[in-house]
């Protein structure tokens, strides 16, 4: 393999993973700390993109859809929280596993009636248009590295934010018990409405900058969330690094895969799982049992 | 899983006699839906066995009934019939051997993982199949004829034959019920319904835990993947979309609809979900929407599903009811 | 060394940087009572879930019956003839006592991959299940739901459970928690009985049950042995009553 085109891959491997864990630690958190499984998540990554695409369209401009898209999704997490997670926290995984299901159900069926089935497509900004040359025959798209610098840049905020703030410790103490945190004065209802409003803005985000990189069509969430799972099963529940080291693991694997095995790129992923898990049960970084 | 109360069993009686009766009064599409509302029934009950009866929560069990689907296809040549003897016990017997690969995986973990786990495996399987034009790709593949019933060189019955099929169909999926049943009062069944109530006892018990879950995991597969032939055989077109999480999610559904606690349960829900779904398709275009609210309020509202209403009909209940109210 | 039913040599199990059980050492023989006392926290249940099986042990050995067992899961030395019950009554809520005890008598069977005659058939299990429900002395309440019995019941139930897969060694874990006067005597009578044809391990803090049935006091503190004896010696050791004995004697 030429080692140029090794490079481009595996820039683009990074990029993918690093947006995958935008929307995966979200995801593990709210496994970890609400012990609820949330199959809706994805579609806040639709919702992201859609959002996107309607801000574009009539503004032109993907940072205005940023700027207005954000706080609506934020919001769209704090009510859904709100209404409806809050029945999950002490059921069993079958009802939020149902309960979400038709929640995805909803939102499906929603974005289907307001923007229809086609796929639509999201112009990049400006600034970030073009391609940085690197050989005579291949270079990379800006945006492309754009991406990735603004999930770094979040990735090391929300690392900072966990490991040395006191909210961050709070998120990392619910994680491990829910019921100590609130002996600690903790108004667990709170952290849990922040905790889950969080990981749906971080999808949506993530979703909104990721769509000028592909078209943006029905069912984008339900693709995006099984890959997440893939990657809190790899990475460990509840664990941040895990799903930090699974989410470059799952872009690596994929983009390889597109381009080793390309008949049967989708199914890379799986078979990462599955080597990982017939060495490590509970994943890279969970706890065992 | 509690044994089936009095009133729930009868009731369940009269409505297989109402169905050995319904191809004489109903048309051809009546005759058809509840057909394919049987395949879903045992899809439903293989499900319920892993769930009600062992705990084991799985979001992927669709990907079986595609593979008994799928192998339908397979196992049939390309100028008749496969004969029926040796194609169903095969299917079966593949989806078995593919759960207990599956399975010995996934059955280690539980919970969460658990649920994870069989999702992922199951979009592996989606992709297996529309990615690979071996298996057909994204268009799926044709059963170009039915499976035969003969013996002796005789035709013993014609699967063509809508009313046929009807009745293979009743047939199959009170068979199912009976052998779920029989196998819940047997040694094993004792044995998967203790480690659904506690597992960690049961291994100090001197179980071996994980072997009984493999097991349970593949008699489930083959259950579905009898469904899936079932299914193949009505419409004889096959196609990815089988093992998509969304109807694993669907069978689930049915599973909790009908009643967790229940044995009939998985295929009460059954019955009910799709014709709700019916209901709900010749009111509006957006019926999806409806039906996810549906879902939702069930799950809310029926937290032991509909068999537990009717339980809670019975004769001395309303008596009780009565005297306290 | 096959006199021993039970023994362990430096068996230690540290979670990080705690140790739990410090080298522990322990030699049992046959039909021998050997009670296991302590302060809270001390190590007890972390010491007997290490016999048991349920959690592998960091370092050291244990031997059964003359064979190396360690590492073994729980369920290989409950075939191997080990029983345990838990100091937080840990049976089948929504099952009969006697459905909890047909679970453990049909352990017994060679395997219970059994998928066609009804269980309830299987005259051996039967009898293993009418002979455990009476040893542990709940017969007669055979076909009550287990939520609905007494506490003193459910304990009963959980030693019954045990029973029922004819252990040769019982690992009992506060078999008297939470127990009035006359359940705790009711309790000892059972030991007794149950002493005469089984070894019993049991970790206990009610010490008139204690001294009452125990040949040997272990007694642990921090995670260590601190001294081990006859009671009367154990009794008298000035270390355990600084220790331990001092401070009041039922937790």
């Amino acid at each position: 393999m030429d080692p140029v085109f090794f490079l481009i891959q595996v820039l683009n491997g990074v990029q993918y993973g690093l947006l995958l864990f935008l929307i995966a630690s979200g995801l593990t958190l709210v496994f970890g700390i609400l012990q609820v499984i949330n199959l809706a998540h994805g579609s806040f990554y639709m919702v992201g993109a859609y959002l996107a695409f309607w801000f574009t369209a009539r503004s032109g401009s993907l940072w205005i859809a940023i700027l207005g898209g954000l706080p609506l999704a934020l919001a769209l997490g704090f009510v859904i929280e709100r209404l409806m997670i809050r029945f999950l926290y002490r059921r069993d995984h079958l009802t939020q596993v149902l309960l979400t299901y038709g929640l995805i159900l909803i939102f499906n069926e929603a974005q289907r009636i307001i923007f229809g089935s086609d796929p639509h497509s999201v112009t990049v900004p400006q600034i970030f248009e073009g391609s940085i040359r690197l050989t005579d025959t291949l270079s990379y798209p800006i945006y492309r590295l754009a991406v990735s610098g603004v999930c770094l840049i979040l990735v090391m905020a929300m690392i900072f934010v966990i490991q040395k703030t006191r909210l961050g410790m709070y998120v990392r103490a619910g994680s491990v018990n829910r019921e100590m945190v609130q002996l600690l004065g903790v108004d667990v209802g709170q952290l849990s409405t922040l905790v889950f409003a969080t990981g749906a803005g971080l999808a949506a985000l993530a979703g909104m900058v990721a769509a000028p990189l592909s078209s943006v069509y029905p069912g984008i969430g339900e693709h995006i969330l099984i890959i997440c799972f893939v990657i809190v099963v790899i990475g460990g529940i509840g664990s941040i690094k895990g799903a930090f080291i699974a989410a470059l693991l799952v872009g690596l694997a994929d983009t390889f895969g597109k381009v080793v095995v390309p008949e049967f790129a989708s199914m890379s992923v799986y078979a990462v799982m599955a080597a990982i898990l017939l060495w490590r049960p509970q994943g890279l970084f969970g706890r065992a049992g | 899983m509690s044994r089936t109360p009095r009133i729930l069993a009868w009731t369940a009686l009269a409505a297989v006699i109402l169905l050995a009766f319904l191809p004489q009064f109903a048309d051809r599409y009546y005759i058809q839906l509840f057909t394919r509302i049987m395949s879903s029934a045992i899809f439903a009950m293989s499900l319920g066995l892993l769930v009600s009866g062992a705990g084991l929560v799985s979001l992927g069990h669709a990907m079986f009934f595609g593979l008994g689907a799928y192998l339908l296809v397979f196992f049939s040549p390309g100028d008749e019939g496969a004969a029926i003897w040796w194609a169903l016990p095969a299917t079966m017997a593949a989806a078995a051997i593919a759960a207990l690969i599956i399975g010995a995986l996934a059955v280690r973990t539980s919970g969460i993982y658990f649920i994870m786990l069989t999702l992922a495996f199951g979009e592996m399987l989606f992709y297996l199949f529309h990615d690979s034009k071996l298996l057909g790709g994204s268009d799926g593949l044709y059963v170009n004829f039915r499976p035969t019933v003969a013996a002796f060189g005789r035709d013993l019955l014609s699967l063509d034959d809508r009313p046929t099929l009807f009745y293979v169909a009743l047939v199959l999926m009170v068979a199912t019920y009976l052998g779920i049943g029989m196998l819940l009062k047997a040694p094993f069944g004792r044995a998967i319904l203790g480690i659904r109530v506690n597992e960690q006892r049961m291994k100090a018990l001197g179980y071996n835990v994980y072997a009984y879950k493999l097991v349970v995991f593949a008699i489930a597969g083959a259950l579905a993947a009898l469904a899936g032939f079932l299914y193949a055989t009505q419409y004889r077109s096959v196609n990815p979309v089988l093992f998509s999480w969304r109807e694993s999610g669907l069978v689930l559904m049915m599973v909790i609809l009908g009643g967790l606690r229940s044995r009939l349960g998985p295929a009460i829900g059954a019955f009910a979900l799709v014709l709700v779904q019916e209901a709900l398709q010749a009111v509006t275009d957006d019926w999806l929407i409806a039906f996810g609210v549906f879902v939702i309020v069930v799950v809310l509202l029926l937290p032991n599903g509909l068999a537990e209403l009717a339980g809670k009909l019975t004769p001395d209940r309303l008596a009780k009811a009565a005297n306290d109210g | 060394m096959a006199d021993f039913v039970l023994e362990t040599e430096a068996l230690s199990k540290r979670f990080g940087g705690l140790v739990a059980v410090d080298a522990v050492g322990l030699r049992v023989p046959a039909g021998e009572v050997h009670a296991i006392i302590g302060p809270n926290g001390a190590g007890k249940t972390t010491l007997l879930n290490l016999l048991s099986g349920d959690i592998p042990p960091t370092s050291g050995r244990v031997r059964f019956r003359g064979q190396d067992v360690t590492g073994a899961s729980a369920h290989k030395l409950s075939q191997l003839g080990m029983g345990r019950s838990y100091q937080r009554t840990n049976i089948f809520a929504e099952f009969t006592v006697r459905e909890n005890c047909w679970l453990g008598a049909q352990s017994r069977l060679p395997s219970s991959m059994r998928f066609f005659r009804p269980a309830e058939k299987i005259a051996s299990v039967a009898k293993r299940t009418e002979a455990a429900m009476a040893l542990a002395g709940i017969a007669d309440r055979a076909g009550v739901i287990a939520a609905e019995l007494s506490h003193g019941e459910q304990r009963q139930l959980e030693l019954g459970v045990m029973l029922a897969t004819e252990p040769s060694l019982l690992l009992l874990d506060e078999p008297m928690a939470g127990m009035s006067a006359d359940e705790s005597a009711r309790m000892v009578d059972l030991l007794r009985r149950l002493k005469r044809h089984h070894t019993l391990v049991l970790i206990e803090h009610d010490m008139d049950a204690v001294f009452a049935v125990a040949d040997t006091l272990t007694v642990m503190v921090n995670g260590a042995v601190l001294a081990s004896g006859p009671p009367d010696d154990i009794r008298a050791s000035r270390a355990v009553q600084d220790a331990y004995l001092g401070e009041g004697s039922t937790a």
